[in-house]
C-alpha cells in the first residue's frame, strides 16, 4: 500500500511538532484560524496484544492525536488508512502521532509478516 | 474476517450510524409503511404494463457486440492475471476484478439500471463456439433452480468465509472450475436451459436486475422495482434461492458485528459446540471457517423460517390461499429491502477499493509494467465521506423498504383480488418488512469489527 513511516522514541516527538505545525499553519490558511486544534492523547496497555482499557478510541477529524503505547511483550502495530506503525519494545513504550484528517474507523492490527487475517487490536473512529 | 478481501482492501471501515440517525431511520420506516398502506386503503395505484416504455435503439446490437467482446478480453485478462501474474492480491487485477468491480460493481450496475448480465455474461459468449455441438438433453424437471441454489451457496462461501480467496491463483481456479462447471451444464442441457436454472450469477444478477428500471430482456423501461412485481408465482427452489441471496447478504454484514464476534467467543468457549467444531475442522477447515461455515448455512434458513411464518400468516388472516402458494407469490418483494442494504453496505468499499482499477490497469500481472502511465495512483481513501455513507445509506434503506412495502400491496390485490383480504394480508408482510429493515439498520449501526 502507500508508503509507511515508521515512529519510534525520539524521532516522534521531531516528527509530532513538524505535523503540529504543519496542522496549525493549514488550518490558519484554511479556517483563518477559528478552529482550534485540540490534542487528544490516549495511554494504551497492552497484555499478550489486547488493550487493557478502551476497545475503540475516538477523536475528531482535525485533532492532533498521539497514541502512547505499553506493552508486555514486543509488538509491531500498523494503524490502516493512516499507514503508521511502530514497534513496541518488550516492556518498552512507544507512540504514534499524527494529525487526524481523513474520517472513518480505522483498525490497529499487529502486524505480522505472511498472509492472513489479524484481529485489530483496537480501532480508531475519526468522527467527521 | 468478513470480507477481507473486499475490506481489508480498503483500510478504512465506514463509521457506525449514529444513534439519532438510526432512531430517525427506523421512525421514517414505520411512518412511511402506514402511509403506503393508507394509500392502498383508498385506490389502486398502478404498475403493471401500461408504466413501460418501450426503446427502439438502432445501435444497440453495434454496442452489445462490443460490451460481450470486452466482457471475454476482461474475463480473460483476469484469469491469465490469476494463472501467470504477481501473487500479491493488491498488484493482481483478478483480485480486485472479482471481489471489487465485479461482484460489488456489477451488482450496484444491475441494481441501478437492470439485468446486464445476461447480455454480458462471458460464459454465455465463450459458450457459442460450443453450441452447435451440445446434445441438448431435455433438462429434468425436479432438478429446477436447485442447482443453481448450491452453486450460490458454495460462491457465498467462498465469499464469506474461504481463507484463501485472496490468492489469486486459487481464485483464478475457483473461477476456472465454475465456469467450466457452466460449461458443462450449457453443453448437456442447452444454453438457455442452464442459464436459467443452474448458472447462479444468472439468477443472482436477474433477480437484482428485476429492480433495475431498464428489462433488457424486452428493451422496455419500467420504474424501479416493478420487475419484481411482473411474474405471478415462482418454483418454490427459486424462493430458495431467492431467500438464500437475501440472507448471505445479511450475513455478510452481520459478521462484522461485535455481537457476532461475542457469539464465536460464545461458542468457542461452550464445551458440547467447541467438541462439534473440533470435529468439523477435523474435515480441513480452521474452528473459525468451521462456525462460520454453520452460521452460513443457519442464517438462510432462518430467513426461511420467518419468511414462512409470515405467509403462514397471510394465510390464516386471510383464509385464502396456500402458505406455498403466497411464498411462491410474494418473494421478490423483499428484494429492494436487501438491494438498498447491498448499496449501503458496499457503497464506500467500491468508491476506495474500486481504485485499485487504476493501478492494475498499467500494470494488471504485477510485473512492474506501466502501459497507462497509472501504475503509481495512490488510493484517496478519503473520497468516502462518512456524511456521504451516513445520510446516503438511511435514505436508501428506507427508499427500499418503501418500495418493497408498495410492490408486496400490489402483489396482494393481485393475489387475494379483493381490497380488504389483500389489505389484511398485508399486515404480516409488512411486520416482517419492518423487522427486515431494522436489521439492516442495526447492522449499518454497528461498529465494524474485521
Amino acid at each position: 500500500m502507500a508508503t509507511t513511516t515508521t515512529i519510534t522514541g525520539s524521532a516522534s516527538r521531531a516528527i509530532a511538532i513538524r505535523r503540529s505545525v504543519l496542522v496549525a499553519a493549514a488550518s490558519l490558511a484554511l479556517a483563518g484560524g477559528a478552529a482550534a486544534q485540540a490534542e487528544k492523547s490516549f495511554d494504551i496497555a497492552l497484555a499478550g496484544g489486547k488493550p487493557l482499557g478502551e476497545q475503540t478510541l475516538r477523536v475528531t477529524k482535525g485533532d492532533k492525536v498521539v497514541l502512547r503505547w505499553k506493552s508486555d511483550r514486543p509488538i509491531a502495530l500498523h494503524l490502516h488508512g493512516y499507514d503508521l506503525e511502530t514497534s513496541v519494545p518488550a516492556q518498552g513504550t512507544a507512540t504514534m502521532s499524527f494529525a487526524a484528517s481523513l474520517p472513518g474507523r480505522f483498525p490497529i492490527s499487529e502486524h505480522t509478516h505472511g498472509p492472513g487475517h489479524h484481529r485489530a487490536v483496537l480501532y480508531l473512529e475519526v468522527l467527521p | 474476517m468478513a470480507s477481507a478481501a473486499a475490506h481489508g482492501f480498503g483500510q478504512r471501515f465506514d463509521l457506525p450510524l449514529p444513534l439519532w440517525l438510526w432512531v430517525t431511520g427506523a421512525g421514517a420506516t414505520i411512518v412511511l409503511s402506514f402511509v403506503i398502506v393508507a394509500l392502498f386503503v383508498r385506490e389502486t395505484p398502478p404498475l403493471d404494463a401500461a408504466a413501460r416504455l418501450p426503446l427502439r435503439l438502432s445501435g444497440v446490437r453495434w454496442i452489445g457486440s462490443v460490451a460481450r467482446a470486452a466482457a471475454v478480453a476482461l474475463f480473460l485478462l483476469a484469469l491469465v492475471a490469476g494463472f501467470f501474474g504477481a501473487q500479491d492480491p493488491y498488484r493482481n487485477l483478478i483480485v480486485t476484478m472479482v471481489w471489487v468491480v465485479w461482484w460489488v460493481g456489477f451488482a450496484f450496475a444491475c441494481a441501478l439500471i437492470g439485468d446486464l448480465w445476461r447480455p454480458l455474461n462471458p460464459l454465455a459468449t465463450l459458450f457459442g463456439w460450443l453450441e452447435r455441438l451440445s446434445p441438448r438433453l431435455p433438462y429434468p424437471a425436479w432438478l429446477a433452480v436447485w442447482p443453481a441454489v448450491v452453486l450460490f451457496f458454495c460462491f457465498a462461501w467462498a465469499e464469506l468465509v474461504w481463507r484463501d480467496k485472496d490468492v489469486p491463483l486459487y481464485l483464478a481456479r475457483a473461477v476456472l472450475a465454475y465456469s467450466a462447471l457452466a460449461w458443462a451444464g450449457m453443453f448437456l442441457f442447452g444454453r438457455e436451459a442452464w442459464l436459467e436454472r443452474g448458472e447462479a450469477f444468472s439468477l443472482a444478477f436477474g433477480i437484482l436486475g428485476r429492480f433495475g428500471p431498464l428489462d433488457t430482456r424486452a428493451g422496455a423501461l419500467r420504474p424501479p422495482g416493478a420487475g419484481l412485481a411482473e411474474s405471478a408465482r415462482v418454483p418454490f427452489s427459486f424462493v430458495v434461492f431467492v431467500l438464500l441471496m437475501l440472507a448471505t447478504v445479511t450475513f455478510d454484514g452481520f459478521l462484522e458485528t461485535p455481537l457476532h464476534q461475542s457469539l464465536a467467543t460464545a461458542v468457542q468457549e461452550s464445551r458440547a459446540l467447541s467438541r462439534l467444531l473440533f470435529q468439523l475442522s477435523e474435515l480441513g477447515l480452521g474452528e473459525d471457517a468451521a462456525m462460520s461455515t454453520v452460521a452460513l448455512a443457519a442464517f438462510p434458513l432462518l430467513f426461511l423460517a420467518a419468511y414462512w411464518l409470515a405467509s403462514w400468516a397471510m394465510v390464516a388472516v386471510t383464509g385464502s390461499g396456500t402458505v406455498l402458494g403466497v411464498a411462491c407469490a410474494f418473494v421478490l418483494t423483499l428484494v429492494p429491502i436487501a438491494v438498498a442494504y447491498h448499496l449501503s453496505h458496499y457503497f464506500s468499499l467500491l468508491v476506495t477499493a474500486g481504485q485499485f482499477v487504476i493501478p492494475l490497469a498499467s500494470d494488471p500481472f504485477g510485473y512492474g509494467w506501466n502501459l497507462f502511465g497509472t501504475a503509481g495512483y495512490k488510493v484517496d481513501l478519503a473520497i468516502a465521506s462518512p456524511y456521504v455513507f451516513w445520510y446516503g445509506a438511511v435514505t436508501l434503506v428506507v427508499l427500499g423498504h418503501v418500495i418493497a412495502v408498495y410492490l408486496a400491496h400490489s402483489v396482494a390485490l393481485r393475489e387475494f383480488g379483493s381490497r380488504r383480504l389483500a389489505l389484511m394480508s398485508q399486515v404480516p408482510m409488512l411486520a416482517l418488512m419492518v423487522g427486515y429493515t431494522m436489521l439492516s439498520l442495526w447492522i449499518l449501526a454497528q461498529p465494524i469489527v474485521g
